[in-house]
């Protein structure tokens, strides 16, 4: 069975009438513009509270289980040795994939996930965490957004609402 | 003799003077500075301020400015995004094409080496002749250079001659995008230009005259647009298709011929044939603005003197520009073969409808 789609053939004043709707929908464009746009060092997108970004690790709540060293698919936690004589983990994020499989996977809750995710390192050495370095939030760039934008969307449109405030990220 | 020529120079330029009360304080006491009052003289003499300054050099650089900006701004509005705003934030970005352009100054021009090369450098600067010469005959109110009953048909003739310079550069190109690009500019200027010289004609025979100033004189009650809507509709689209804005942005078609029969310059030169479409658009814009809506029709505004009138054709020309340039944002890209299709169709038709519609009303006697 051959099924033909026909094309839609407007009238001559149905076709009018469509010019007409488009320029003036879009000249309310230009007149009363919705902006989607996130100008982001000086805005930030609002993160949901389940963001998977860099990761903090509370030392006190650790048990050396090394539960997350084994969950981990890219083989970016190692156990390493602290003077104390237990072994506690540390990140290469040269491999991490923010998969967040170690918080889920933690008896204790020692992993504490953070928003971070524009932080920048000079070199690929120092993107190796060490245990030391995972104890306190990761060092941002430099932080100058002064605004948090949220994209909402009803059942019609889509809109971003902006507010002034500047979102804790850690 | 040497004194004397100058001087005599003066009182000519002084007889005939631009006069704006809002700044004649300035220019009285400029004309007794012994060696400035010749120069300054020269430049607010009518004839040459309507070259200078306005509707002239002055105000094209000012309005190829504004153009640009507006269309990237306002194209950026409707996709809901910002558009320039990083370099002036408070103005909303508005210097952002000066900028460009002394990007474009301190850039290298090159040169390919199967280019024709004086052709090639020659054409861009040779484009200024057809862009600058009607302004001799636009008028702009009480400031103009020449009055003659045959200037709507010379502004028509030269504006008619700018595809050849785009024609004639393509060919000096010598490369495969340009030369696409100018069998498109090609196909476009048979496919537009009868029916944007028949449009033209059908408001001369209305007025019965190609003088602007009667043009206008006749347009006191009742505007051109109104007195024959289908040539304004018909100048209207086959001004976007002459200045290859969208929907009729063939010739230029950025994502299939690169910019087309400009694809090899850069530089300063990429800055000059660019402004080109921007140029003539200004152009027509004058010639929409004295047919159709008026001219300088508007009402006196006392502190500007001589230039109420260049004001008012001013508005009215940007007005027309900027509702083309918005085009851009609203309409997706004929194919050559459809915009030949309506030029040769549909456009033909209405003018000649047009046409006969002046012819009707002239030998009624209604106007």
């Amino acid at each position: 069975m051959v099924i033909k789609v026909e094309g839609v053939k407007p009238g001559f004043f149905r076709r009018v009438a469509n010019h007409c709707i488009a320029i003036i929908l879009a000249l309310l464009e230009a007149i009363f513009p919705s902006r989607i746009t996130v100008r982001y060092p000086k805005e930030r997108r609002k993160l949901p509270d389940n963001f998977r970004g860099m990761l903090q690790f509370d030392i006190k709540k650790c048990i050396s289980c090394s539960q997350c060293a084994f969950i981990c698919p890219a083989n970016a936690i190692k156990m390493m040795p602290a003077p104390n004589g237990k072994y506690y983990p540390s990140i290469d994020y040269t491999r991490c994939i923010f998969c967040h499989f170690c918080v889920d996977t933690c008896p204790r809750g020692a992993w504490i996930p953070t928003k971070f995710m524009d932080t920048a390192y000079p070199t690929l050495e120092e993107m190796f965490l060490s245990t030391s370095k995972l104890l306190e939030p990761p060092e941002l760039v430099l932080r100058e957004d002064k605004a948090i934008a949220e994209l909402k969307a009803d059942a019609s449109d889509m809109f971003l609402v902006k507010e002034k405030k500047v979102e804790k990220v850690a | 003799m040497v004194y004397l020529i100058p001087e005599s120079l003066f009182e000519l330029f002084k007889q005939e003077m631009v006069s704006i009360p809002i700044i004649d304080p300035i220019i009285k006491k400029l004309l007794e500075i012994p060696v400035l009052n010749v120069i300054v003289a020269f430049i607010f003499w009518k004839k040459v301020f309507a070259v200078l300054v306005a509707p002239g050099l002055l105000t094209i650089l000012l309005i190829l400015l504004i153009i640009i900006w507006l269309e990237r701004k306002i194209t950026a509005r409707v996709q809901w995004r910002y558009g320039p705003l990083e370099i002036s934030k408070p103005i909303g970005g508005v210097i952002q094409p000066l900028a460009d352009g002394i990007r474009y100054l301190f850039q290298e021009v090159i040169v390919h080496k199967d280019a024709h090369r004086p052709y090639f450098l020659q054409f861009p600067l040779l484009s200024f002749i057809p862009v600058l010469l009607p302004i001799l005959v636009i008028p702009a109110g009480a400031v103009y250079a020449i009055q003659t009953p045959y200037a709507v048909p010379i502004i028509v003739g030269l504006i008619t001659l700018i595809p050849m310079v785009i024609i004639a550069l393509g060919w000096a190109s010598n490369s495969r995008y340009a030369y696409l690009g100018v069998l498109r500019e090609t196909f476009m200027y048979f496919g537009y230009e009868v029916a944007f010289i028949i449009a033209v004609i059908a408001m001369l025979i209305m007025y019965g005259t190609g003088d602007a100033f009667r043009i206008t004189e006749a347009q006191r009650g009742i505007v051109g647009a109104v007195l024959n809507p289908l040539a304004c509709i018909v100048f209207l689209v086959t001004s976007a298709m002459a200045t290859s804005r969208l929907p009729f942005d063939i010739p230029e078609a950025d994502q299939e011929v690169v910019f087309g029969p400009f694809v090899e310059y850069t530089g300063i030169v990429f800055g000059i044939v660019m402004t080109l479409a921007y140029e003539k658009l200004y152009l027509l814009g004058l010639l929409f603005s004295i047919l159709f809506l008026g001219g300088w029709n508007g009402p006196y505004i006392p502190p500007l003197g001589d230039l109420s009138g260049v004001i008012w054709l001013l508005i009215k020309t940007v007005i027309f520009m900027t509702f083309l340039v918005f085009l851009r944002s609203v309409y997706p890209r004929f194919r050559v073969d459809q915009a030949l299709k309506l030029g040769w169709s549909q456009l033909l038709c209405i003018s000649f409808i047009a046409l006969g519609l002046a012819i009707v009303v002239k030998v009624g006697g209604l106007m």
